[in-house]
């Protein structure tokens, strides 16, 4: 053992440290091992034995050879903190150093060098430990924040999904329960027409012809000549009739369809507006439809048609019924006005799309569809799609 | 006496001094004391009539300050490979430390643990096939330092594990 060791030796002992020195097969204690290290096991008449009293040691010893065949140049200390309880059970922090001196006058070069290693009892890790943990503490508070926050997303995520589906329920129940009422409606409609027209009408239609057998018996002129005047009103009340049976529900849908329904509406717009040109067309094709939606096609056109004669300020009509990828297909084409498409997406009663919305939303119960066609200025085609049967 | 070398493995604060010092001394603190180096603990064990010291190396957390050294796991039998079940990047740096020690320290039998258990309404790991790590187990188990939850089984397991390698304690549960 050289001077340095010797002195570096006997101040680590000093300080209360456990020192031994590597010698061929092993180490040998350098002083006399402090009180800690007696719980360990490690007294001056026992042999010095750092890998059997530590479960440390042994490894930390290994590595710090390894350690040195690999470091280049002047390296030479090694250190790592560790705890351990002794044979009591009784934990301690510790640390472990080895150093690797030259020999006097020699150099640290592997085996001609001297090694001693140290152990320390309470060796302070605390200011370490403290940055460590700071930097650690900090971290897992930004992450469970970082959870929680992802957490309550999520449920919120689901809220509004909940949400979204529970809506798009109540609408669907809303659409069905509008549609019910609409066909609820038309068949009031229709029993109020076939009265109208079965019963009215053929009273009215008896009436007349009475009037007309009493007036050509009367040889009074001037009777005559209020019979005359009765049988006008008559046949004005006979009209009347008709044109409400048909406005009510006509009866033809019933019996003969909605294209001659149609055809024959078209007919009457034609004469009731003598400005407009009506043109009605239909392919001639085989069109199977189920009543209820005939039912529901009619009430759509006539709506359809209304708005063209209402707001659309046009010159022309075209009212098309056509069967297109085995589909029933109805349109209705005009030249007026047109207007901007973008209020077809929302519920709008007034200006523009006049109750395209509630049409749409129908058709879409029915499983139907519609599509619309407009510009403003430059006229207006909308097609009614009917459900493929 | 035979004696075993266990090591505790994972990310930092994910229960591994927890999960020792309840196993060893039936204790546990909500307070953080991060580990530095290594800390050694010893416990008893008797695995089917035969009496054995597990000398547990309960290692400092991986973290991007601390590098866990693989050669700490020189020796050793096998290891726990702790993750916590309420921070889900714990899980992908178990994924990553067991790489590490097969190819620095070499292929050693582990168990798996899903720790902090009791917070299971803070629960975020959802991946069932835990990354892969579930297969390579020898057992998975959900743990907590804090109630004892499974924490005697998971050291029995691996030992179970580590003695006698095609025991039913490679068929985990978690
Ligand atoms: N609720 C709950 N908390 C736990 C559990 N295990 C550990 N903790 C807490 O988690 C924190 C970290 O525990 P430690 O045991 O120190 O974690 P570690 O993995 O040893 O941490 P490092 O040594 O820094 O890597 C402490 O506040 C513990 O109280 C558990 O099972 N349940
Ligand atoms: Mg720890």
């Amino acid at each position: 053992m050289n001077d340095d060791t010797s002195l570096i030796a006997g101040v680590l002992g000093a300080m209360g440290l456990l020192v031994a020195q590597r010698v061929v097969g092993g180490y040998r204690w350098i002083g006399t091992p402090p009180p800690w290290a007696e719980a360990f096991g490690c007294t001056v008449d026992q042999p010095c034995d750092l890998a059997g009293s530590f479960a440390f040691m042994g490894l930390f010893l290994h590595d710090a050879e390894v350690f040195w065949a690999q470091a280049e140049g002047e390296a030479t200390i090694s250190s790592a903190p560790w705890s351990e309880p002794d044979q009591d059970g009784v934990e301690h922090q510790l640390e472990a150093v080895a150093m690797r001196l030259p020999r006097a006058g020699g150099q640290a070069d592997g085996d001609g060098a001297e090694v001693i290693a140290v152990a320390g009892a309470g060796a302070d890790v605390a200011q370490t430990q403290s940055i460590l943990q700071a930097a650690r503490e900090r971290r897992l508070a930004v992450d469970r924040e970082l959870a929680v926050r992802r957490q309550v997303e999520q449920q919120l995520r689901l809220r509004v999904e909940q949400r979204t589906v529970e809506l798009a329920r109540t609408n669907e129940q809303l659409r069905a329960l509008a549609a019910q009422v609409g066909l609820a409606e038309q068949r009031e409609r229709h029993r109020l027409a076939l009265g109208l027209h079965d019963h009215v009408g053929q009273l009215l239609a008896a009436a007349k012809m009475q009037a007309g057998a009493e007036r050509a018996a009367a040889g009074d002129p001037a009777a005559r000549e209020r019979l005359t005047g009765l049988l006008d009103l008559m046949n004005q009340a006979i009209d009347a009739t008709r044109t409400l049976t048909f406005e009510l529900s006509p009866p033809m849908l019933y019996e003969l369809g909605l294209v001659a329904t149609l055809a024959s509406l078209m007919e009457q717009i034609a004469g009731q507006h003598p400005g407009m040109k009506c043109t009605f067309r239909d392919d001639q094709s085989p069109k199977s439809v189920a009543q209820d939606v005939e039912v529901v096609l009619f009430q759509i056109a006539r709506e359809l048609i209304n708005n063209v004669l209402k707001h659309a300020q046009a010159t022309r009509m075209v009212v098309e019924t056509q069967t297109q990828d085995g589909a029933l297909v109805m349109s209705v084409t005009d030249d007026g006005a047109g207007f901007d498409d973008g209020v077809l997406q929302e519920p709008v009663v007034g200006a523009g799309g006049f109750g395209l919305y509630s049409v749409r939303e129908r058709l879409d119960h029915l499983g139907g569809r519609l599509e619309v066609q407009t510009r403003p200025g430059a006229g207006t085609t909308v097609r009614v799609i009917a459900p493929a049967v | 006496m035979k004696q075993l070398k266990i090591c505790m493995l994972g990310a930092f604060a994910v229960g591994k001094t927890s999960l020792v010092a309840r196993f060893v001394k039936s204790v546990f603190s909500e307070k953080y004391h991060s580990t530095i180096g290594v800390k050694i603990d010893k416990k008893q064990l008797s695995l089917a009539g035969q009496d054995l010291t597990l000398v547990l190396w309960d290692l400092e957390g991986e973290d991007d300050l601390v590098r866990v050294q693989m050669t700490y796991l020189r020796g050793a039998a096998g290891y726990l490979l702790v993750v916590d079940g309420t921070r889900p990047e714990t899980l992908e740096t178990a994924v990553l430390l067991r790489r590490r020690i097969e190819t620095e320290a070499g292929v050693l039998p582990f168990v798996l643990l899903l720790n902090k258990y009791d917070l299971a309404e803070r629960w975020a790991i959802n991946d069932p096939g835990l990354l892969g790590l579930r297969d390579a187990a020898a057992a998975t188990l959900n743990t907590s330092a804090k109630d004892g939850l499974n924490v005697d089984e998971a050291f029995t397991a691996l030992a179970q594990a580590v003695v006698d390698p095609g025991s039913g304690a490679a068929e985990g549960s978690a």
